[in-house]
């Protein structure tokens, strides 16, 4: 075996070669750090958000969307009479018929930014048992209560929705009341309205959905049954884990797209380092035929050379991890349905090292055994 | 020596047992129906044999049907996204006027039983709604995709009553009786 300082050394005897593929390994590694918390992120939100005990009924045939989706007022108290299972707290049946919109709103600075606006009434938190009023407190009428990331989503500071800051919507001023979280979900970059205000100034006669918080998922077939029973209604009972599902599968496309670029660029970076290696380990046939003749084995010698490019990958890998720690941990990215934040968890990390391991031994083995293969006396002579 | 309080004490006991006895028995003949039944047997038990003579189209029954009434309704599963529910006996039964979308010629609709292409007013006149109960009155669970084996777009003929809530925009039928074409069961 040779010593693990002969890689060292031939690592170091080129630094401009070095900084090459350290940086090399580092973008890839960084991309694939980045391809995974992106997914991973968008994903998360979008399965959080959903509850496996909620059902929610949607108009029929807007299935897709809770935003075009329209359900009769009377649907709420139907639902609550109609359905078995119904969670209750203090005698309150956990229904709420909700209001979704996606309008522009304006800031006292001019700024104009496009938002989620949910009408609510106080069962809303009967249902969303996530949701905690963090400042402030429950809007009244003219008021708004805003979710914690909310500003990251309408591009504003987050002193200029807290709690006396006022927003224009439709023409009328809102002041904001207090601030929620939901951790994790798609509802903490929303503005819950009062219901009525938002059903007023969107001349709305109709609620976007109702969203039933049951005993348990089992119970589901009774909300189905409701929406059966009920045809008059035009109403159908998804799960609300099954709706953030469909929305997550419709994003699908876009994480495709993500990964596919960090594999593109990986599979550049691959044959980039296998034309490096390629003409780092040619220049070396006669030092490495030397070695041969002086009693090394062959695997001894391919071994230190897979090590040397392992050595580099992994240090590009380190560099990765510093870099993601730096710019892209605890970040957060806008979509249109919210905002999620970028995290470094366990299993990206396990695959950004995988990657680097990957990429150090598919880049090394090829010219190595390019190199080896080559007769002693030949290589010697050349 | 039997006192008079005895002889009351042992009396009451007595007529008590039988009264407790006879609900007891009752309530075992009421659940004999429907309910005890394992899914096999109870799709046995609302299957008909033969077409009931007296079927009526679903937007008939939507124009004549009052509560309480003994009716015989013909028509399509379908109307709805999904028609035919989870755990319950229960489905949605669509008049033949309605076109359904594989009937149009859309043959890419990946959902035709639910009548998208079709006029949503007319679509919505020509729909009823039917649950089979069990003998206690409470839906019956039965998974009826599984058991008889129904599956959208199926030509069916179910019997029942017409349900005490429904109205003429929300047709209701409680059914006891369930025909499909012969190929289907």
């Amino acid at each position: 075996m040779l010593p693990i300082s002969y890689a060292i050394r031939n690592l170091l005897r080129d630094p401009g070669r070095l900084l090459q593929k350290v940086g090399g390994a580092g973008i890839v590694v960084f991309l694939v750090f980045a391809a995974g918390a992106f997914n991973q992120g968008m994903h998360r939100i979008l399965s959080a958000s959903g509850s496996p005990q909620n059902v929610i009924l949607l108009g029929a045939g807007s299935e897709e969307s809770v935003e075009r989706s329209e359900v009769p007022i009377q649907a709420e108290t139907l639902a609550a009479a109609g359905i078995q299972d119904i969670t209750t707290r203090l005698g309150v049946s956990a229904v709420s018929g909700e209001v979704h919109y996606m309008a522009e709103v304006i800031f006292p600075t001019g700024h104009k930014a496009q938002a989620l606006l949910r009408g609510v009434t106080p069962t809303a938190f009967e249902v969303h048992r996530s949701v905690r009023i963090l400042k402030g407190k429950y809007p009244k009428p003219g008021e708004v209560l805003v979710g914690k990331l909310a500003h990251h989503n309408l591009g504003v500071s987050a002193e200029m929705l807290s709690p006396g800051q006022t927003i224009k919507f439709e023409g009328q001023s809102f002041t904001v009341a207090g601030i929620f979280t939901a951790p994790g979900t798609v509802m903490e970059s929303e503005l819950w309205f009062d219901r009525n205000d938002l059903m007023t100034l969107t001349q709305r006669e109709q609620l976007s959905c109702v969203v039933v918080r049951l005993e348990s998922p089992e119970s589901y077939a009774s909300a189905d049954l409701f929406s059966k029973q009920r045809l008059d209604l035009e109403l159908s009972a998804i799960r609300e884990s099954d709706y953030y599902a469909k929305l997550s599968a419709f994003y699908a496309p876009i994480r495709t797209m993500t990964w596919l670029t960090a594999a593109l660029i990986a599979a550049g970076a691959i044959f980039g380092g296998l034309n490096m290696q390629y003409a780092a380990f040619a220049s070396r046939i006669r030092e490495l035929a030397t070695l041969q003749a002086i009693g090394y084995s062959r695997p001894a010698i391919y071994l230190s050379l897979v090590e040397e490019s392992l050595l580099a990958t992994l240090l590009g890998t380190l560099l990765a991890v510093a870099m993601v720690l730096i710019f892209l941990e605890g970040q957060t990215l806008n979509f249109s349905m919210g905002v999620f934040r970028l995290t470094l968890s366990g299993e990206i990390a396990l695959a950004g090292l995988l990657t680097g391991l990957l990429l150090g031994i598919i880049g090394s083995i090829t010219p190595a055994i390019r190199c080896l293969g080559t007769s002693l006396p030949s290589a010697l002579r050349s | 020596m039997i006192t008079k309080n005895t002889l009351f004490n042992v009396t009451t006991f007595i007529l008590v047992s039988l009264f407790l006895t006879a609900c007891g028995k009752q309530e075992e003949s009421t659940n004999a129906g429907l309910q005890n039944n394992g899914a096999e047997e109870t799709a046995t038990l609302i299957r008909l044999a033969t077409v009931p003579s007296s079927a009526i189209s679903v937007g008939q029954a939507r124009k004549t049907a009052h509560p309480g009434q003994k009716i015989a309704v013909s028509g399509q599963i379908g109307g709805t996204r999904s028609p035919i529910a989870e755990e319950y006996a229960s489905f949605v039964i669509t008049d033949s006027v309605i076109l359904f979308c594989n009937e149009i010629g859309d043959e890419g609709c990946e959902t035709p039983w639910d009548a998208c292409c079709e006029d949503a007013d007319k679509l919505a006149e020509h729909r009823a709604s039917v649950l089979f109960l069990n003998d206690n009155g409470q839906p019956l669970n039965l998974n009826m995709k599984q058991q008889p084996g129904l599956s959208e777009l199926d030509y069916v003929t179910v019997t029942g009553i017409v349900a005490p809530g429904s109205t003429p925009d929300n047709l209701i039928i409680h059914a006891n009786g369930l025909y499909t074409e012969p190929t289907k069961l």
